[in-house]
Parts: structure tokens; sequence; C-alpha cells
């Protein structure tokens, strides 16, 4: 229902060319505008984008890498993957 | 509803990929070939099929004389069509002529008038109706006005010369008049602190905060002196200025002798009493057919009050020799009423001899509301004079305003 109205409106509209283009009068119009528009547009864009990323990059798994391991024998190794059941694959 | 023809689909399609993207990013727009162009419009003036515009052609030619040479015109010129020179030994002379490129917009004004007789469709004369209460208009340009009041969409100069030359007068008016006036306060633009407050008062009674009392004691009365053209347009063209202040009665008073026109016997009428044409509840029409001096001295519009008048003097002539005696004696009556006068002018020059007669003759009398500017809702429609076919002008394209000086008590 709404998507009809809103297409009617959209096709009823005199600024628009049968393809669906922006008429001429309709693009002078907006001229003024366009850029200013374009740019709170690329804002916008971009902190969404942003927000993406940070929200990407503070979920990923901690690196532990760096932190120093102490040097384990054989067979405590052996006794901790016994314990933890590593070993029964 | 699709008001374009079918063939302009046609051509709208993008048959390339690119072309299709370019249309979609509005970067590229269809052509229509049964769209008025430059092209297609051009004729030499005295060679065009139009009887009228021949005719004209050929009082230009008896009555005009040529800038370079002081002799008759003779010689159309082959870049704009229309006759300028004497012959085209002046043609070529006459440097600035081609320097200045004026040639460009006197062919533009040709194709103008060509266009007018070539019985073509007018889609763009059919106007908007009233806006709901929370369409703003938006007065930046032509264009931005066109798009909110959702008018034909304009594909191109021709539609706007059409359009622009009825609206101007009702359009101009309004842009003063609204709230959200283009004209900004100065430094920032052309209106002084005293046009704020003259326009603040109009707006005062135009836009009332409390819209349940009854504000209006009587209508606003918008005179309009030295009518000529502007109390010939239809009353739907004046429509439009009520449907931008909707909750305004109003009359529109045309004074002058040639303030009503009738169409049937082709001459211009005088009543001894007003005439009244009402248009609706909240528009009426009143032609006076005399100076406004005369009418003013038999007090026939008093009182004025500024928060419910203004004067509209469009074109007026101020300082032209031929109207100067008239308004002379008009002067002094209308900046004793206090109330905003706006004055329109043709060109730079002629509002610029309008500005310094008033300088002239009644220096400390006035206040200026409006600095001479450039009007933002100036016919787009550019035309020449017969006299003189060099001279180029467009209705209201220049603007400035004043008020007679008002002076404060002060108690120390």
């Amino acid at each position: 229902m709404l998507t009809r109205r809103f297409y009617a409106t959209y096709r009823d509209t005199k600024y628009r060319n049968p393809n669906g283009t922006m008429t001429m009068a309709a693009i002078r119009a907006r001229q003024p505008y366009a850029l200013r528009n374009a740019l709170l547009g690329l804002g916008m864009l971009s902190f969404a984008v942003g927000t993406y990323m940070w929200a990407y990059q503070s979920f990923t798994p901690d690196d532990f890498s760096d932190v120093p391991v102490p040097p384990l024998s054989e067979e405590e190794l052996a006794r901790l993957r016994k314990e933890y059941g590593l070993d029964k694959k | 509803m699709l008001r374009r023809p079918a063939t302009s689909r046609m051509f709208s399609a993008s048959a390339t990929p690119r072309g299709f993207f370019k249309q979609l990013l509005g970067l590229d727009s269809p052509v229509d070939p049964n769209q008025p162009t430059v092209e297609n419009r051009f004729t030499m003036l005295d060679q065009s099929p139009y009887d009228d515009l021949r005719k004209r052609a050929a009082f230009i030619k008896s009555r005009a004389r040529c800038p370079v040479t002081g002799r008759p015109v003779n010689f159309t010129c082959p870049l704009s069509g229309i006759p300028t020179h004497a012959d085209r030994a002046a043609w070529e002379a006459d440097t600035e002529y081609h320097k200045s490129e004026r040639w460009k917009l006197l062919k533009m004004a040709n194709c103008f008038e060509q266009d007018l007789r070539s019985g073509r469709e007018f889609p763009e004369l059919e106007f908007p109706g009233r806006a709901d209460d929370d369409q703003i208009t938006n007065f930046l340009d032509w264009y931005t006005f066109f798009y909110t009041r959702n008018f034909y969409s304009m594909e191109n100069e021709f539609n706007m010369a059409v359009v622009t030359k009825m609206l101007t007068y009702p359009i101009t008016m309004a842009a003063i008049l609204d709230e959200y006036s283009p004209y900004q306060l100065n430094p920032k633009g052309p209106l002084t602190l005293e046009g704020l407050k003259s326009a603040a008062a109009l707006r005062y009674t135009m836009f009332p905060q409390d819209r349940t009392k009854a504000w209006q004691d009587r209508p606003m009365r918008f005179f309009i002196l030295g009518a000529r053209m502007e109390s010939q347009l239809p009353w739907h063209a004046w429509m439009q200025l009520s449907f931008l202040m909707p909750h305004t009665k109003f009359d529109l008073v045309f004074v002058g002798p040639e303030a009503y026109y009738d169409r049937r016997k082709q001459s211009y009428l005088s009543f001894e009493d007003k005439h009244v044409e009402r248009v609706d509840d909240q528009l009426k029409l009143i032609y006076y057919t005399d100076y406004f001096h005369v009418l003013n001295d038999a007090q026939d519009f008093m009182p004025y009050d500024p928060y419910l008048d203004a004067f509209f003097l469009f074109h007026p002539g101020l300082g032209a020799p031929e109207a100067m005696d008239q308004w002379q004696k008009s002067m002094p009556g209308l900046l004793e009423t206090k109330c905003p006068i706006y004055v329109t002018g043709f060109h730079e020059q002629d509002s610029r001899q309008d500005w310094d007669w008033l300088h002239r003759n009644y220096e400390g009398q006035f206040d200026a509301l409006i600095e001479p500017t450039k009007n933002i809702f100036h016919s787009t429609k550019w035309e020449f004079n017969d006299l003189n076919p060099q001279e180029l002008f467009q209705l209201n394209q220049q603007l400035f305003a004043i008020r007679g000086k008002r002076y404060y008590v002060s108690y120390n």
C-alpha cells in the first residue's frame, strides 16, 4: 500500500522524466544545494562506515602473541594436554 | 499523469550504458525535438513568418537611428536578426557592439518573440493552486521558486521567459513581503534597517502569530501606481500572490490614467469613480483611472497605515523627462504617507536615473529601504526598445525602495 502510494507520487511529479531521472528544471533548482548536500551526505556516510569499522576492530579477538610464555618441560606439557583433553583426537 | 509528449520517451530511453548512467546521475538530460531552441526559432526579424514582427522590423527601420553614423537603421545584423545599423560598414565599425556581445542578448530577444508566436503548446502557463500549510516556498531564485511551488518543469529559457514575464509582478511583490524574503539585511544584502522596520510592520499583519483572532480591520492595500502592463495581467496571475499569503486579505489598487484597458474596445477606459473587480474572498482588484496626486488631494485613499499599505512603482521612469512632471506632483504625497515605496527599473541606467532624480529633488526627505540592487524575480525575457534596438531591458530588472522620513520625538 505504502509503496504504491510512494510510487504514484514519484511518477506524478512534474520534475521527473518518464525514465525517472531529474528534469533540467529540477537540476537547476537543486544546484545551489548540491555541494552542501553532497558534503553532508559524505559526512554521514563516513560516520556510519567509521562506526562499523570501529565496531569490527573492537570485536576482533585480541592478539596475545607478544605475551611472554614461561618455558615448559615436555612432561609438564604432556600433563597439561592430558588435563585439557587435547591429545585424545 | 505524464505531461510530456510521448515522443520524448523515445529520446529519454538511453541506448548506451554510458548514457544511462549519465542520465541516472542527472548529468545528461533528454532533448525533445519539439522543444523550442535558439536554432529552431531564429529568423531575421524582417523575414519572420509572423506579420506583426515584420511590421515591427519596418517600424524600427523607419524610426531608429544608427549609433555609428546617425542615419536611419537599414541593416539587419546577421548575428541577432534585428535591424541595428545603417549599413554593413557601420555594423562592422561598431566594435563596442561586437565586443560587448550585445548581439547575443538581442538574438535571444528575437527568438523569444518568434517563440511566442510559434503556436506551440504552452504547458508552462498552467499554474499551481493553493499550497498546503506545511509547504514552504523558497525565494532564492526563479528555479527554486518554481520547484517548491510545483510549477511546470521549465525545460529551457523559452519556458522561463513566458512565465517570468507574467509572474515577475506578483512574485517581486511576494519576495519583498514574505517572511523568508531573499533580500538580506545590510551588509549581507541590500535591505537597510529602516527597510526591515517597514517590512516587519507589513509582515506583522500578513503573517500573524495568533491566527485565531481577527487581526485585520480592513484588507491590506497594495497600490500599484502608473499601472500599465501589470493592470492587464489576468487575475489568475495575481492569484499566485494570494496563494503566497494565504491568511491575508488584500486589495490591489491600480492607479494611473492607463490603469484599465478594455480588450474588446481596444482602448484605455477612464472611470469617474473606482472600478472594482472582486476575484475571491481574499483578493480584490480596484482600478482608479487618474493620477495619484489627484486622488490623494481628494483624500480618496485616506487614512494610510504603514502596517497595511505599500506602494509599488513598476518601472515608473521617475527621472525620465516625459514622466517627471507628473511624478514631481505625486512624490510629496507619497512620501507623506510613510508607507514603503518599492520601485523597479528596466535596466541599471533606468534605475540609476530614478535614484539620482530622487536624491536631487528630495534629499533628506526619505530613507532608503532597499539600496539599488538587481531584482531577483525579474523577467528573464530579454526585450529591446524599438526606437533604439541596442537598448536591452528586462521587466523589473532593478529594484530599490524608499519611504518618507519619520521623525522621532525625543524628550531630552
